[in-house]
């Protein structure tokens, strides 16, 4: 490796990360979305929801008619679109991240109990994932969210209640297999009671594999909150958010391309920097799970 | 075999009996529809009466113990929106949406069988790490974009495909591309590692040691192996197919079930959003049974019990 001694051993996340080379653009960018979406009101340029009429529909600087003070262009009520992506990159990372871990809760407690108690809690716990999994998820949502109304935290209770089935069967499956192993029977012989167990032996021993599902969580999180927000049923359009933009942008796809690209390639590319580090993550903690365990 | 499809058949009745009762719960959460049928200067009288109609007034264990034998029957109550039965209004959008879904599914497995072969076989070459680019970059674009991106510059731009509507095969072109972006790249991604492991069994050695040319060790020997597997992703993609015609339908305004199923949740009309999602729930298990069934004839080694 660069320059290194034969006798240096680099960790081995740092010599996963070497040979793939796509993970560090990756997490740069994802830093930079964090970093935007917390540091909003210095980084943006205007104001993301006082527009200037006369400004409307601004190409980006870069074509005939643009100007570098709208460096993104404008969209159709004359508002700066760069600023209104670094604003939504707020909702994008609060609803990923809030509905991961409320995801990761429900679905954790629901496979620990379900995998270490088994019998009939377990048979119940699996049926409602079966019923759940009958269910379109975008069909769920939208359906809970006429009955909840729109609003960012409405958003992230029907996300996390639509992901925890996949934090519940890892969490179950990877406890029936640890379930069997002597050490937990060392514990039990030595009389530890079961919440001990479970909280202090079972659970590092999933985080592993936890890791990698919320990683691919996130990303689909971030994808769904687009998609209903896209359907009017996300955030408020008073807040700017990516869906919430490309769905504003639509009726003037045929002369203002920039206002539907831009946010679409922001959640694209979101998205994909946090598959390419979540492909990382499952190598380097070598779990033999796949994206769809 | 008998006992295992039993027992398959009993599960499906239960976590349908589930489904009912979580679509009844969500759509009786709302509030009552005889507010919303009526006018809004309707006077308190109006809306009594027909919530009496309705038969809205009752306990909600009658009401769901009504709904749910009226269901077995196929009876789901009239479109609140239409006036005409929920079951008709559903099924007249199956064809579209049938039609829709298999041509994207076939369209993804067509694209997955050569990508995923040859992405194998060159596994490690500067061809395998682009493919993967390309196949991760499909599973990170959202639909609704992707779809409003094929309208711009097929659609605006070059003008080669009509942007909306159901009509010539055209109109097809546009929705199906989209709705079988996602299960395509996820159907590399399956075959890809599932010829992988195929190729690293022995009968694959034997068929090479005894000389056979390496084009057909390919797809004699590892893909007719390797399709095993991938038979039950495809038929878990009908999940995926289902969902994603939600939001591909709404740009495209394809005349299908997901339009109407926004459409009715946009207007309230519980009668259509029951049958509707009762469909979808149905169809979605079935497909796996025989998913199940299909996968258990192609891998004698599968025993069923």
């Amino acid at each position: 490796m660069i320059g290194a001694s034969a006798n240096v051993r680099y960790p081995r996340w740092l010599r996963r990360l070497f040979r793939n080379y796509a993970v560090i653009p990756a997490l740069a960018l994802l830093v930079v979305v964090f970093l935007m979406s917390v540091l909003a009101p210095w980084l943006a340029p205007h104001s993301p929801d006082q527009g200037e009429i006369a400004k409307r529909l601004l190409p980006p600087a870069w074509s005939a008619g643009g100007s570098f003070s709208h460096f993104l262009g404008t969209d159709a009520l004359g508002r700066d679109i760069l600023s209104r992506l670094i604003y939504g990159a707020r909702v994008s990372m609060l609803v990923g991240v809030a509905g991961t871990v409320l995801a990761a809760l429900m679905g954790v407690t629901a496979g620990l109990l379900a995998g270490y108690r088994g019998g009939w809690l377990d048979d119940l716990l699996m049926r409602v994932a079966d019923v759940q999994l009958a269910f379109p998820f975008i069909l769920l949502a939208i359906a809970l969210l006429v009955v909840l109304g729109a609003g960012i935290w409405n958003l992230v209770l029907v996300l996390g209640l639509s992901a925890w089935v996949t934090f519940a069967r890892v969490t179950r499956g990877q406890v029936l297999a640890l379930r069997e192993l002597e050490f937990v029977e060392a514990l039990h012989a030595l009389g530890a009671r079961d919440s001990r167990i479970l909280a202090r032996t079972i659970l590092p021993n999933v985080t592993s594999a936890l890791i990698v599902v919320a990683s691919f969580a996130f990303a689909e999180m971030v994808l769904a909150e687009a998609a209903l927000s896209f359907l009017g049923l996300g955030v408020p359009p008073s807040t700017p958010s990516w869906g919430g933009m490309v769905s504003e942008g639509r009726d003037y796809i045929i002369f203002a391309w920039w206002v539907i690209t831009f946010p679409g390639l922001a959640i694209a590319l979101t998205v994909l920097s946090v598959n390419i580090v979540g492909d990382w993550i499952r190598d380097v903690l070598d779990t033999r799970l796949t994206a769809d365990a | 075999m008998t006992s295992y499809l039993l027992r398959r058949l009993w599960q499906f009745a239960l976590v349908l009996l589930g489904v009912s009762a979580v679509t009844f719960a969500i759509t009786n959460l709302t509030g009552s529809p005889a507010a919303l049928l009526l006018p809004p200067d309707a006077g308190r009288a109006q809306v009594e009466a027909l919530t009496q109609r309705l038969g809205l007034d009752q306990p909600l264990h009658v009401q769901y113990w009504r709904f749910l034998t009226n269901a077995l029957r196929g009876d789901f109550g009239n479109s609140l929106r239409q006036g005409r039965p929920a079951l008709q209004v559903v099924g007249e959008r199956v064809p579209a949406t049938a039609l829709l879904g298999l041509t994207a599914l076939a369209l993804s497995v067509l694209v997955a069988i050569p990508v995923g072969t040859f992405t194998a076989v060159k596994r490690g070459t500067a061809y395998d790490t682009l493919a993967t680019a390309v196949v991760l970059f499909g599973q990170s674009l959202p639909s609704f974009w992707l779809g409003l991106m094929i309208i711009l510059v097929f659609g605006v731009t070059l003008r080669v495909l009509p942007i909306s509507g159901m009509g010539s095969w055209l109109h097809l072109v546009g929705p199906a591309i989209t709705l079988s972006f996602f299960p395509a790249a996820r159907n590399i991604r399956m075959l890809r590692s599932s010829v992988i492991e195929t190729l690293n069994m022995d009968f694959v050695r034997t068929a090479r040691s005894k000389g056979l040319a390496e084009h057909v060790v390919i797809r004699k020997h590892v893909l007719r192996n390797a399709l095993i597997p991938f038979v039950t992703i495809v038929g878990l993609q009908i999940g995926f197919v289902l969902g994603g015609a939600v939001i591909v339908e709404t740009i495209f305004a394809w005349p299908g079930i997901g339009r109407l199923m926004v459409q009715a949740v946009q207007g309230r009309d519980f009668p259509v959003i029951q049958a509707g999602v009762v469909l979808i729930a149905a169809t979605f298990m079935v497909v796996n049974l025989l998913t199940d069934l299909l996968y258990a004839v192609l891998n004698p080694r599968i025993r069923l019990r």
